[in-house]
């Protein structure tokens, strides 16, 4: 939004700290882990901020219009089990079967969104229910276990998720070039306007002509569409359909992100480039603290607490701004 | 005069009769399918399995009634469960250890409600972020595996196990907070201030009421009742699990939800009517050995139907502007 | 050809209760700057919501270059090129203000993902800025800029979305007199191009300046349009026909036994909005404070009530110095405020009247843990109800049904069952018709004999009906503290609108 100086010092404006921070992070964690400095570690941590960061990018617009999505990580997992039992059960051929999952986890963005933007459902309530139901029918398909698939026919998926391109993995590149494409969409054209105009003040939104029930519906879509990207992604990834992935820790995490994200680049806003320096972060984070042997709680502990920071300063500091309007709080 | 009665079955009472309707055929069905069903010992793992779960949507209730929602009742309560059979592992008294798990939720509930209350964070992300702390902090005590020592011999199973003129003691607990619940927010000024804060923020301030300490107590209460919950939970399986309140996260505010559809606004009486149907669907799913994630899908599907039925009013002016940042709609002033 | 860019006819409009238009005729020429004047409650913003889509006439008809047109949303209104810009235009902080003008247009396609080139942006804003100059940096946020580059940001906008009818609603109660210089000249550019502008303000020595001709409504009717620059239209006579001959017997006696001072301030200030605020409100006597919207009173009204903390001065209650932190404190010390936005404010919609009746006192009618004595409230409250003159007086009915001066009263009410000594009124007629009005002042002169009683209005003929001792309020300075005697109706109004006679 803000006009930026251009060149080599744009890199060196207050609006990259968590950038640095990374790299700074990644610095020391190398110096003095060594298993952190492998490069099967390293290569692990990209391909997993990879799949991560595709599932929440469509979460940091919807966070961005004002709304939430506690439904995405429940749609990748019904994606890999519709995959999964589509393939094995009633035998389709791997590519048919992993469309027609697209298709169901897109589904609950329609879902989500027709309940948000049109019956005026609370989001939080609505996706927490679709995220349940999702991850229900995913255990109902697997009959409540995980559901093996022959790698046989996997082979696109497969390559692309673990093939390499001098030595950086295709699925890391991938990442980065969608999301530059959508940082494009987000700065560059109307589409991107009108989203922060919907985020900032909907009552200006609505004045300037903006259709508003139908961008949101569409932003939920897109959500669950990426994280059904996200979720065929993970099924070559695991092999198998499951029911969770990520042991439940996702959604805490793809908040966490967003949220990080909101304090880089700019300032004060969800955008996607902050979003994946955010995933990047706590994967590289996560993946430190793992190896370092310690002990499950304090992960759990790490992860909370850094959401709660990041939900404070975001929130404490724009109320700063807000407070010079005297109102009744 | 005798006009009154028959216009009192319309309108209002309509959807609470056909709810009543709903919930004997329920039964009726039931037990046509599966002889076990009215037997003495089902309908008491129905209610036993009841007073759990209502438990956790008591405790929610106050925090719908005042306008938010709760994220992380069914992690802190774990913390609370284990603290309390930690405790009880390190032959400390049962009583005293149940106070101290139920402690540890209300320390959890303040300070949801000071950050959410006090400090305006947004509830449902602060939540998730409190739940996750908590849910750290209880995998301290055994790094995540059950605890079960001294659990026969401290007397914590008769929390489960006691009967009380013939009646399960966790059902008369269920009885016992449903009752003291609906005192305090039917019967009582509290309850006023409860539902006012809920209701219209500003409303309430402008006629005194302290919506902060509210909030607060909303909070703690959730957190506290749902480490009872927790503790019931844990003393049904004879063992603390840190997994005892994970489950119970949905079912809760399905039944709120499903309470608020039938009596127009989330009550304590209505949540009780609905904790009983819901958990009449799931004894009767086990009893035919429906697996249990096909009873899951089916809350899903009872909250999403139970949203849209009072999605219109109710939940639209209690949640209808409730942003994750910003967004104020313009004043509008009478003239 | 009738030579008028837009013309209103026989413009009707009812809410329950309240007669708001009855048949006004308003006509604009293009290139014309005209003003709608009028008191609150006369009409004046019902007629432009009605301009401008948010409402939708009962009846007749609106012609734009002659041809009938209907408006039946802002959407229509935006189509049919009319523009509004209100007191305070919804900003985004954050947008440049070249991407707040053309939010929405970004494209000559308008797809949702167009391309949007912010150096074609700024080329557009520029050749607007050429058109009609404006001292302004658009690339700035638009949360940095100041009152009147926001309003002219709003302006802007309507400008690029080719509008030939703009409607400015009190353009210039947030600028300061430098500020309105610059919005002045860019009126004056808008009417070289042949935009007509329809001016609504209470400033009217400002009016003159800046209109060619004025249209002055009272309750919902005609009174007269006069042209500018007559000699025989100032300030003082526009006064008169605003407010008319009537200062009729909806107002009760006036108090004749002043009692014991109550409730005391000392220089009291509030940050920029009210500085050295003095006075002293006596039982027997009522204190009315007049001033527009932007002059302080709000925020006074809400810094007596303990919502917001005076920066200087002191507040004495029967002459101990006290300091309220809160709403719940001042109702415990016996200050109570009847609030402005009835639904938004004074009201739990929801709930039956006796719930919102005994909130604020609930202690009063709780037994021991709390519980509430269910007879001994919906006694009491009855009691009251029918003492204030609630209708229907049914303390089981929801407020939410009932009409604005009824839900005035119950509001009322509840201030009386918490037995208070000072009420603080604001706004207490807004969007109350008529016939309702004179029972609320009555009841309002009832409650001054046993309790200090401060009326605090932007409606001057309510304050000065009611009130016994008369502030008057101008952009945060105190303009006047006398007797109702000892000043006119058109002088308070004066006071008030512009700051001197």
């Amino acid at each position: 939004m803000m006009p930026s100086p251009h060149g080599l010092r744009r890199l060196f404006q207050s609006r990259f700290n968590l950038l640095w921070l990374l790299l700074s992070m990644v610095v020391v964690f190398s110096l003095t882990s060594r298993a952190f400095r492998t490069p099967e570690n390293l290569l692990e941590i990209l391909q997993s901020s990879g799949i991560t960061a595709i599932l929440v990018l469509g979460l940091t617009w919807i966070v961005a219009i004002g709304e939430m999505d506690i439904s995405f990580a429940d749609v990748a997992a019904l994606v890999t089990m519709l995959t999964a039992s589509l393939a094995v059960k009633s035998h389709l051929p791997i590519g048919l079967a992993l469309l027609v999952a697209f298709l169901g986890g897109s589904l609950i963005g329609v879902i989500n969104g027709f309940m948000t933007a049109y019956m005026k459902i609370p989001s939080l309530i609505g996706t927490i229910a679709t995220g349940y139901a999702a991850k229900a029918v995913a255990k109902i398909l697997g009959g409540g276990k995980p559901l093996p698939i022959e790698s046989g026919g996997s082979g696109i998926v497969y390559g692309f998720v673990y093939g390499e391109v001098l030595g950086i993995p295709i699925l890391f590149i991938a990442t980065l070039a969608i999301y530059f494409f959508c940082r494009f969409l987000q700065d560059q054209t109307a589409m991107g306007q009108h989203l922060y105009a919907l985020g900032e003040n909907r009552q200006a939104a609505r004045e300037a002509g903006i259709k508003e029930p139908r961008i949101i519906f569409y932003y939920f879509i897109l959500c669950s569409m990426l994280a059904s990207i996200a979720g065929i992604l993970s099924t070559a990834q695991l092999g198998s359909g499951v029911s969770e992935i990520g042991g439940g820790t996702l959604t805490i995490q793809g908040f966490t992100a967003v949220f990080l994200g909101v304090m880089v680049v700019k300032a004060g806003k969800p955008n996607v480039i902050g979003t994946l320096i955010g995933v990047i972060m706590l994967t590289v984070l996560m993946n430190w603290i793992t190896l370092l042997g310690l002990r499950t709680y304090i992960v759990w502990l790490a992860r909370g607490s850094l959401l709660l920071i990041g939900v404070g300063i975001v929130t404490l500091s724009s109320y700063e701004r807000k407070a010079h309007r005297l109102q009744v709080r | 005069m005798t006009r009154k009665p028959l216009k009192m079955i319309s309108e209002d009472s309509r959807p609470v009769l056909i709810f009543l309707m709903l919930l004997v055929a329920i039964f009726v069905v039931f037990s046509f399918l599966h002889r076990e069903f009215l037997s003495t010992r089902n309908i008491s793992n129905l209610l036993k399995h009841a007073s759990v779960s209502s438990m956790f949507a008591l405790g929610a209730l106050f925090v719908v009634v005042v306008g938010h929602f709760d994220l992380s009742f069914h992690l802190v309560c774990s913390l609370s469960g284990m603290t309390t059979s930690f405790l009880i592992a390190n032959n400390v008294p049962v009583l005293p250890s149940i106070a101290a798990g139920l402690a540890a939720g209300a320390v959890f509930g303040f300070c949801n409600g000071i950050a959410i209350g006090k400090m305006r964070l947004p509830d449902m992300v602060t939540t998730i972020a409190t739940g996750a702390i908590a849910w750290g902090f209880a995998w301290i005590y055994s790094d995540g595996s059950y605890i079960w020592k001294n659990a026969t011999t401290s007397g914590i199973l008769l929390l489960n196990d006691a009967l009380i003129f013939g009646i399960p003691l966790p059902v008369i607990l269920m009885l016992a907070m449903y009752f003291l619940a609906n005192v305090v927010l039917h019967w009582s000024r509290f309850g006023r201030c409860f539902y006012s804060t809920g209701e219209n923020r500003v409303a309430a301030i402008f006629s005194g009421v302290r919506v902060r300490a509210y909030i607060i107590a909303a909070f703690m209460i959730c957190a506290v009742l749902a480490s009872v919950g927790a503790i019931m939970g844990n003393a049904s399986q004879g063992s603390g699990s840190v997994r005892v309140g994970m489950v119970y996260l949905l079912p809760a505010y399905a039944t709120i939800f499903l309470g608020s559809a039938i009596f127009k606004k989330p009550t304590v009486y209505g949540t009780f009517l609905a904790a009983l149907f819901i958990s009449t669907m799931l004894n009767g799913f086990t009893l035919m050995a429906v697996p249990y994630y096909y009873s899951d899908f089916m809350i899903g599907l009872v909250l999403i139907v139970a949203l849209a039925l009072s999605s219109s009013m109710v939940v639209r002016t209690r949640f209808g502007t409730r942003r994750a940042g910003g967004g104020e709609s313009r004043k509008e002033v009478a003239q | 050809m009738t030579g008028y860019r837009l013309e209103m006819k026989g413009i009707a409009k009812e809410f329950p209760g309240v007669r708001a238009l009855q048949g006004v005729d308003f006509a604009v020429k293009p290139g014309e700057v005209h003003a709608l004047l009028g008191v609150n409650g006369a009409g004046k913003s019902t007629l432009i919501k009605i301009l401008s889509g948010t409402f939708r006439k009962d009846a007749g008809t609106i012609l734009l270059d002659d041809r009938p047109i209907e408006i039946n949303s802002p959407q229509d209104a935006m189509d049919h090129g009319i523009a509004t810009v209100y007191q305070e235009p919804q900003v985004l902080p954050s947008f440049t203000g070249y991407e707040y003008i053309f939010l929405g247009t970004e494209t000559e396609r308008n797809g949702t993902f167009s391309v949007v080139h912010r150096k074609q942006l700024r080329e557009r804003a520029q050749r607007i800025l050429e058109l009609f100059p404006a001292d302004i940096d658009l690339t700035k946020p638009v949360g940095q800029l100041g009152a009147v580059d926001q309003e002219i940001l709003a302006i802007l906008r309507a400008l690029s979305r080719k509008m030939s009818v703009l409607v400015l609603d009190e353009p210039t109660s947030i600028l300061t007199e430098t500020e309105k210089h610059v919005l002045f000249r860019l009126i004056a550019a808008l009417k070289q191009r042949g935009i007509s502008i329809i001016y609504i303000s209470h400033r009217l020595e400002e009016v003159r300046q800046v209109v060619d001709r004025l249209t002055i409504i009272r309750d919902g009717k005609n009174v007269a349009t006069l042209d500018a620059r007559d000699q025989t239209t100032n300030p003082m006579r526009i006064a008169e026909l605003m407010l008319g001959e009537k200062i009729e017997s909806i107002y009760p006696a006036k108090g004749d036994d002043i009692q014991e001072e109550v409730l005391a301030a000392n220089g009291l200030s509030l940050g920029g909005k009210f500085q050295e605020v003095t006075f002293s409100a006596r039982k027997g006597q009522i204190l009315g404070i007049f001033g527009l919207v932007g002059s302080g009173v709000q925020e006074l009204a809400k810094t007596l009530f303990g919502l917001f903390k005076p920066t200087h001065g002191t507040l004495k209650l029967h002459g101990k110095g006290i300091e309220l932190r809160s709403a719940h404190d001042a109702i415990k010390r016996g200050i109570f405020l009847v609030p402005a936005d009835r639904r938004r404010e004074g009201l739990i919609a929801l709930e039956p009247m006796f719930f919102n009746v005994s909130l604020a006192n609930l202690g009063e009618v709780s037994a021991f843990a709390g519980l509430i004595r269910g007879r001994k409230e919906k006694k009491r409250v009855s009691a009251l109800i029918d003492r204030v003159g609630v209708t229907p007086p049914d303390v089981h009915a929801k407020v939410s049904a009932l009409s604005g001066g009824n839900q005035q009263k119950v509001i009322v009410s509840k201030g009386l069952f918490t037995e208070a000594e000072v009420y603080i009124f604001l706004e207490p007629t807004a969007g109350v018709d008529v016939g309702a009005k004179s029972g609320i002042y009555r009841l309002i002169r009832q409650l001054s004999r046993t309790a200090a009683v401060i009326l605090i209005s932007s409606d001057c003929e309510e304050v000065y009906g009611v009130g016994d001792r008369i502030i008057t309020l101008f952009k945060g300075q105190v303009t006047g503290d006398t007797d109702v005697e000892k000043v006119s109706l058109q002088e308070m109004l004066l006071l008030g609108v512009q700051g001197r006679i």
